[in-house]
């Protein structure tokens, strides 16, 4: 074949095209959708395709609206409940601000961005703290977006914080060490480095935070004291002994809320309430184009919204209080929407147990699909455990060798879904709980608290397959949705 | 370019996206894992390539691949390139085959089906940064198959779709 000028030109166009498909460069696929941008009216004309679909799953949807609204408000209040330590006496003397994860800095696990009242007084170095554990400090407040807090995380390369040893019955006075940072384990396991232990021969115990009182020094900087860092961990691996701190918090998915410490009467007691998303305005009303997806193997919409009207990869798409989907991927003016039935959908998730225990933090889930309606591996038997403190302070096992994942025992039936939990913070074994699950935080464009659907969690060490009962039908084309506005939104 | 093939190329990409968003609510209508639909896009490009002008195949990829990405999740990167690999392709083939009898067809059919379906599934893979292990064959082979079966039943059909004439090859009698 020869190569003529308008071939090469063909061949070159080509290429580029694959390239763009496979490792997507965002300056030239926003370029190629612009050019694209008439396939938006191609798409209003697959509107007369919904005429064939009916709007009855609309009514029993809305039927129940106003359970799930009151039972959202529950877990949301359970959630901030859960921010804030058991031990009362952790917060004598002191302020602190509500505040949400609402981003993460990526693998690099060094930082995670937080959302916080406008109007509360926030300094850098101000501890954070989740519950009872110590989590790291604030560091620089997002120019772009008031309100938004970076915090530097414990596990951050440079950070440091005093601490000592709390032994069963007693406070060791002779342990002083510093810890931060991640001690070179090896693999995925998350360990926090000691440094400059005051003795060779430190016993095994929980960790807090001790910061002595120095000159100089900054009001915020001993609020922290008390609170945890973990259990000390020393032993032989292989040939070399490894001294660590296992924490108490799955710092790759487990960061929901928190709370950033303040000197007593620091802020007006105003400030320190719950900020609620959904009626923050952050909000685009939009509507799917049409009842399905070409093909069989995905699951998605079109959706007749795209960046012209502010919306950003990530953001959910939202009915009453259910999460529908999340944006895929953006036109300027229409959007692929992936549902949660699209393998590879995936959600920081929080479970709220029916039995009313305090909400579980569950990390990451991630979507296989649909479930096979096949019958299933044994049942693991059906306990609900009501010990919910003792299931979140169950020690971190993400360093656990990856297991292959395990079938759960619930029988699936038409349309349910079908998601990987890796289990970081699992639950007792030989339990399972039936639990609703919602969105977590730390996801731009995901607010937490929408309803994804119920499941059966196993307790033991992960990972798992797990069975997700849908939380209701995918909304028909031209019906009303919401889509989260992740610039001025989350707040 | 003369009005009348202008109006033939606008309701190519109208037929087109109606085809596909049939095709939409076929897949969503059935069962879970029932994977037996058809991929009606490189079978409209393959039904109309023996008729279309040899400079316009490459367009006809453009307008069935931008109707496909106004319905479906892929990336329109990702459709252009898979279409209008299947335009040069085609392109080649009818130079030796003759496209327009049944077996070939369906065959062509059944195979560019298949291969756009790996394609996509490669890209959604990347692009959660994960590398197939290897290709789903028993859910690659139905849509193959059902592709196949709707390039045989739909070719006639879709030759004669209202407004496409303009772009065919007049055939002279050979009297």
């Amino acid at each position: 074949m020869r190569l003529t000028r308008p071939r090469t030109l063909y061949l070159l166009f080509l290429l580029v095209l694959g390239f763009l498909s496979l490792r997507p460069y965002p300056p030239a696929e926003r370029l190629l959708d612009g050019l694209l941008l008439p396939t938006r009216l191609l798409g209003e004309l697959t509107t007369p395709a919904s005429w064939f679909t009916g709007n009855s799953v609309r009514a029993s949807a809305a039927a129940g609206a106003s359970e799930e609204v009151a039972r959202r408000d529950a877990l949301l209040d359970a959630v901030l409940a859960a921010a804030e330590p058991r031990r009362r006496g952790l917060l004598v003397g002191r302020d602190w601000v509500h505040g949400e994860v609402v981003e993460r800095g990526g693998s690099a696990l060094d930082r995670v961005t937080i959302a916080l009242p406008e109007q509360a007084r926030i300094e850098r170095g101000m501890p954070v703290v989740s519950g009872e554990a110590f989590v790291g400090w604030i560091d620089e407040p997002q120019r772009s977006r008031p309100g938004y807090w970076d915090v530097r995380l414990v596990t951050a390369g440079a950070a440091r914080v005093g601490a000592w040893l709390e032994t069963p019955g007693k406070l060791d006075p002779s342990a002083f060490f510093v810890a931060g940072g991640l001690a070179p384990m090896g693999g995925t396991e998350l360990v926090l480095g000691v440094h400059n232990p005051s003795r060779g021969d430190l016993p095994r115990g929980t960790v807090e935070v001790y910061e002595p009182r120095a000159p100089g020094e900054m009001p915020w900087a001993r609020l922290a004291n008390g609170f945890r860092l973990g259990t000390l961990l020393r032993e032989q691996r292989g040939p070399r002994e490894v001294l660590g701190i296992l924490p108490e918090l799955d710092y790759r998915s487990g960061l929901f809320e928190v709370l950033v410490l303040c000197p007593e009467g620091w802020n007006p007691p105003e400030v320190i309430k719950r900020r609620d998303p959904m009626f923050d305005g952050g909000w685009a009303r939009s509507r799917f184009l049409l009842d399905g997806a070409p093909t069989p193997r995905r699951a998605g919409r079109r959706l007749a919204s795209g960046r012209l009207a502010g919306l950003e990869p990530g953001a959910a798409v939202v009915d009453a209080t259910r999460l529908v989907g999340r944006v895929a991927a953006l036109g300027w003016a229409d959007a692929a929407v992936s549902l949660p039935a699209d393998p590879g959908f995936s959600i920081p998730a929080l479970a709220h147990p029916l039995d009313g225990g305090p909400p579980l933090v569950l990390g990451r889930l991630v979507s296989l699909g649909l479930a096979s309606v096949a019958p299933v591996a044994p049942v693991a038997p059906v306990t609900p455990a009501t010990d919910g403190a003792a299931r979140r302070a169950a020690p971190a096992t993400s360093a656990t060798p990856a297991t292959p994942a395990t079938k759960v025992a619930a029988p699936a039936a038409e349309g349910d879904l079908l998601f990987r939990w890796e289990a970081s913070l699992p639950l007792p074994a030989g339990s399972a709980l039936a639990v609703h699950i919602h969105t977590g935080s730390g996801d731009r464009g995901l607010p937490r608290g929408l309803w994804l659907g119920d499941a059966l969690l196993p307790g033991g060490a992960g990972p798992f397959e797990i069975v997700v009962k849908p939380a209701g039908p995918t909304p028909p084309a031209g019906a009303e949705l919401w889509v989260r506005l992740t610039a001025g939104g989350e707040r | 370019m003369s009005g009348r093939r202008l109006l033939a190329w606008v309701l190519l990409a109208a037929w087109t996206v109606w085809a596909v968003a049939l095709q939409s609510l076929f897949a969503a209508a059935m069962p879970a894992h029932f994977h037996f639909v058809p991929e009606l896009a490189p079978v409209i490009l393959l039904v109309l390539a023996s008729r279309l002008e040899t400079r316009d195949l490459p367009p006809a990829a453009l307008v069935v691949a931008l109707a496909r990405s106004a319905c479906g999740l892929e990336p329109p990167a990702a459709v252009l390139f898979g279409l209008l690999v299947l335009a040069g392709i085609l392109r080649a083939l009818r130079g030796v085959l003759e496209l327009d009898g049944p077996a070939t067809r369906a065959t062509v059919a059944g195979a560019a089906a298949f291969a756009l379906a790996l394609w996509f599934d490669l890209v959604h893979g990347m692009r959660l940064g994960q590398l197939p292990a290897a290709p789903a064959w028993s859910a690659l082979l139905p849509v193959a198959l059902a592709s196949s079966l709707a390039a045989l039943v739909l070719a006639p059909l879709l030759r004669r779709l209202p407004g496409l004439s303009p772009l065919f090859v007049r055939r002279r009698s050979a009297w």
